[in-house]
């Protein structure tokens, strides 16, 4: 989702540029690093906030070799890492960074407080007059490198890893391809909109938006993304009659989008009042929350918010006369933060957590060990569903699309050599094959090895086969998989890309050296060229390709959605004791129930069982059908 | 084997096996009657499936069939030709010696071991995991010392086994685990080699129990470690012997029902060594459903029908691992395929793997092959049967035969398909066509039992993942340190999971790449594994 603020930004100040495209992925790349490097780098930013440094310490180093690892990472860790990173810091730190902004690019001296200070940058000069310069491709490589050096030091690759879906979800709902809000985000109105007196059409001003008057463009984005989240559209119409968040207060804190909108809609339709503020200062759709505003909700957001403006309208959501909330939607945890520190009284009324992002699940899990955790939390990362969407299915269309759209490349024939088996590199080998790909595999888990040897690809060492092909795909999670060496002898315009890790895959840092030439052909795509002429195509910097190069459906977010809306139902309307003070993973139930309401989508319908047969296995007719250990 | 999400149930090839299986379920459950007339027991052992609550209890059998069927099958092997039963003296009754001199063994034929030895010679050459386990261990000998007593099915694989358990220094005492799995031949040419086997195609009861006791009971050896499927061999023991359990280190388990009892003897404080359950290991259960699933829907399909796929429209009923590997396998070869499905999580998957979800009344008219892997019961039902186009193919890849609803021969119900107004012609083994007043054919194949047991193969290649899981399992409990397994029930650590299957990949000529140090550090790994966290879904 930052990402996407950027992008958005971007496309906003260079609206001229011939190639629409070119901008926001340009500036998207850019802060597609910066945001890796600052995710990795914030806790120690955010000193501020003790336990900030704590859990990015102690994030259990999920990512496999495979691609299991960088995908199942990214995808879970997406969101957070990336919100956290840039929100963490306390509002004290602010002077601190704004400072740092300024000199980010300077020093590359691999402490962590400069990551941050890259990400800022970026985005305010987007924001600012000196958004041109995120065009200058020295400022990029600059930055580029200091970000590899970063990713040298860091030990936790989950951290960064985390970060591509959040990445992927701003990039759905603002990328140039996908949809037209961007270029609607003027922001040369400079007044900040703490400063501004604005009303609905009904004459309610509890809310604080960028521009009230974009509601109506807001309203048509929420329409575009209603038509691909059936299910939420779905729950609306069967609680219809029951409203079961009647009386729920809830105040929530995630990315503000097209798709959060139609979620805080369904949730406002199913009887819930609610208050919502941004998860991350830059992704915010100024023109959704306008809408939202206009339909009654206070929202507090708007893109490029100060530090001290994102704590502020945190405040200004939980703490208002006469309302308070008793339940908690939060993305990345900033807010279940906020009220702990300032109004841990609040806690008394709140009936559950509902937190979605692999950070604030792992705060969670740590204030729950430390025995802190006063009200039940629910984890919604880690449900069969999302996990799959977020990486398999996902995956296996952002490749083809990527690599399409950056190259222009005809697949049938070519080989290609996919590093790692895991989720990602399943849905990356399963579509280059349909596409008559010759497909070479490379893992180092013996298990994914067999996995692919038994799905018909060859598992070769990297080294074997690097003469001979014409693509390499990193999806690994882990770092310099394809080296300066591998690049020296790869042939002739072989491609190389990455749909893993953050930029830490592929050694691009090898690569900036005075006898390479380096040339960009496209935005994202760069030609890298040997003394002896020989070139090297190189896609988004080694950054994530799905990310910077292809589009994240709504559908993908739609099962997120929609399950963060069961889970604070579940939580709401549980029996008292169902649920104590702990964080619980969502009952198989549920996402049983949510892949269910995603099948009308594909017309699909469904069997019953008999009385007769739910007797004979011993299920519940309306299940869950499997066992929790079943691996689908 | 093919049961991977319900509670597989015995899948049976012919009358005479289901016969045998229902003897064998009986035997499971101590009921100790071994009914003669095996039409009668089939209906017997329906009435049973109805009634009993743990469907597992007979699931494990899935598999051992699966592996005696492998050995056994007419298609696959010479053995079974060989195995003349006309012999009628029971083998208890024979005095026999190997030509080493030893008599300390029990089959029906000694001279048949060197036939025996050519049946394990071939499957050797599909188990390389456990020749490069005997060649690597060659100069320590892991199992220096152990003595295993072992029940399990005695084919050409086992063998091979027993003998990499004899190579890693081992000395093993070996029984069937069921009553008709046994390759006499095999079992000859093991003792032959000085294995002391207790085994023959053909047992009773009584004998069952007598071989086993064999093993077990004997002067101046006392078993260390148990190898078992089933756990028939260990609650032998518990219940006769409960003393040898002092000196036993731990028991490695493969069959469902055998872990099951495991998990009740630990939950009722009662199991007092460590024990290991290999049937959950990733390797395991991907090979004995999606990949063997795969593979064997062509072949039993082409085997018995000779049908061309290219174009016709299949239904797959249930998208589990088998249906997901049956789907894979049909789509490759253009067929159009349907799903049905009762789980919202797998009928999405199949969605996005490109399949159409339906009902299967909205299809059953115009499909071409009805196939079953539900683990359900009556999930085509004779109103299903009934509107089927002409010459329909229908079979069974899941449940045994409960998926379609297939009455028994002598049912007194008289429903379904056994009704008088309906004409059964036998057109080849395994193929039956039943024919309707009208005229219209339904071809119903294995008569609703598991297709993939009854009309195809299952690779020695699955058998040995399986295999080698045990004897790594019991190289890891005999010299685990004091105190690393209590009194319970383990799962392989996964980093032997994947050492099976990095034992396997020689196979395909697969290099695996090795993690640099800088690259583990990173990754925050050992470079030898273990690679994922235990809930990675593989």
């Amino acid at each position: 989702m930052s990402v996407q603020v950027v992008s958005a930004a971007a496309a906003a100040k260079v609206p001229e540029v011939e190639l629409k495209d070119l901008s926001p992925s340009e500036a998207e790349s850019q802060l597609g690093l910066s945001t890796a490097a600052v995710g990795a780098m914030a806790p120690p930013a955010g000193g501020g906030d003790p336990e900030a440094p704590a859990p990015a310490a102690e994030r259990p180093p999920v990512p496999g070799p495979g691609s299991g690892p960088a995908a199942a990472l990214s995808p879970a860790a997406g969101k957070v890492p990336q919100a956290s990173a840039m929100k963490r810091s306390d509002p004290h730190h602010q002077h601190q960074r704004h400072r740092d902004g300024g000199e980010a690019l300077v020093s590359p001296d691999g402490t962590v407080t400069e990551a941050p200070r890259t990400v800022k940058k970026f985005p305010r000069s987007g924001t600012g007059a000196t958004g041109n310069r995120i065009q200058k491709p020295e400022a990029q490589y600059h930055t580029i490198q200091f970000a590899d050096q970063k990713q040298e030091f860091n030990k936790r690759p989950t951290k960064i890893g985390r970060r591509s879906l959040s990445r992927s979800i701003s990039q759905s709902s603002t990328d140039s391809y996908s949809s037209a809000a961007s270029y609607t985000d003027s922001s040369d109105d400079e007044t900040s909109p703490r400063d501004k007196q604005q009303k609905n059409s009904k004459g309610s001003s509890d809310f604080c938006v960028k521009n009230i008057k974009q509601a109506e463009f807001g309203r048509r984005e929420i329409e575009i993304a209603e038509q691909e989240m059936p299910a939420l559209m779905a729950l609306r119409k069967r609680a219809q009659g029951e409203k079961p968040l009647a009386g729920a207060k809830i105040v929530g804190c995630t990315h503000i989008t097209a798709q959060t909108a139609v979620l805080m809609e369904t949730l406002g339709a199913l009887g819930a009042q609610c208050r919502w503020a941004a998860c991350n200062i830059y992704s915010t759709l100024n023109e959704v929350a306008a809408a939202l505003a206009e339909s009654g909700f206070p929202v507090f957001a708007w893109k490029g918010e100060s530090e001290d403006d994102f704590w502020w309208c945190i405040d200004r959501c939980v703490n208002v006369e006469g309302w308070q909330p008793n339940m908690i939607l939060d993305d990345g945890g900033d807010l279940t933060h906020w009220i702990y520190k300032k109004y841990p009284n609040m806690f008394k009324k709140i009936k559950g957590i509902v937190e979605e992002s692999v950070t604030g699940v792992h705060r969670l899990y740590q204030l729950s060990k430390a025995g802190k955790l006063c009200v039940p939390a629910m984890n919604v990362n880690d449900s069969v569903t999302k996990q799959k969407f977020d990486n398999l299915y996902c995956c296996r269309e952002s490749i083809l699309d990527g690599l399409k759209r950056t190259t222009d490349m005809m697949f049938g024939g070519k080989q290609v050599v996919v590093c790692g088996y895991g989720e990602v590199g399943k849905g990356c080998c399963a579509a280059l094959k349909a596409m008559g790909s010759i497909v070479y595999v490379t893992e180092i888990d013996p298990i994914c090895a067999l996995q692919a040897c038994m799905d018909g690809f060859r598992l070769v060492k990297l080294n074997e086969v690097i003469r001979q092909v014409d693509i390499v795909i990193t999806c690994t999670g882990n770092k310099n998989v394809v080296t300066r060496e591998h690049l020296d002898r790869m042939k002739n315009s072989c491609i190389v890309c990455n749909m893993g890790h953050s930029n830490t895959e592929i050694d691009v840092a090898s690569l900036r050296t005075p006898e390479l030439t380096w040339e960009r052909v496209r935005s994202q795509v760069d030609h890298v060229i040997w003394p002896d002429g020989k070139r090297i195509v190189l896609l988004a910097e080694g950054r994530l390709l799905n990310l910077s190069c292809s589009t994240v459906p709504t559908f993908v977010l739609s099962i997120t959605a929609t399950t963060q809306a069961l889970a604070l139902i579940e939580l709401y309307n549980a029996p008292e004791g169902r649920y104590k003070q702990d964080v619980y993973l969502l009952p198989k139930k549920m996402d049983e129930y949510v892949a269910s309401l995603h099948l009308p989508t594909f017309d699909a319908h469904l069997t019953e069982l008999t009385d007769e047969q739910a007797k004979y296995l011993g299920l519940n007719k309306n299940g869950p059908f499997k066992p929790n250990y079943y691996r689908y």
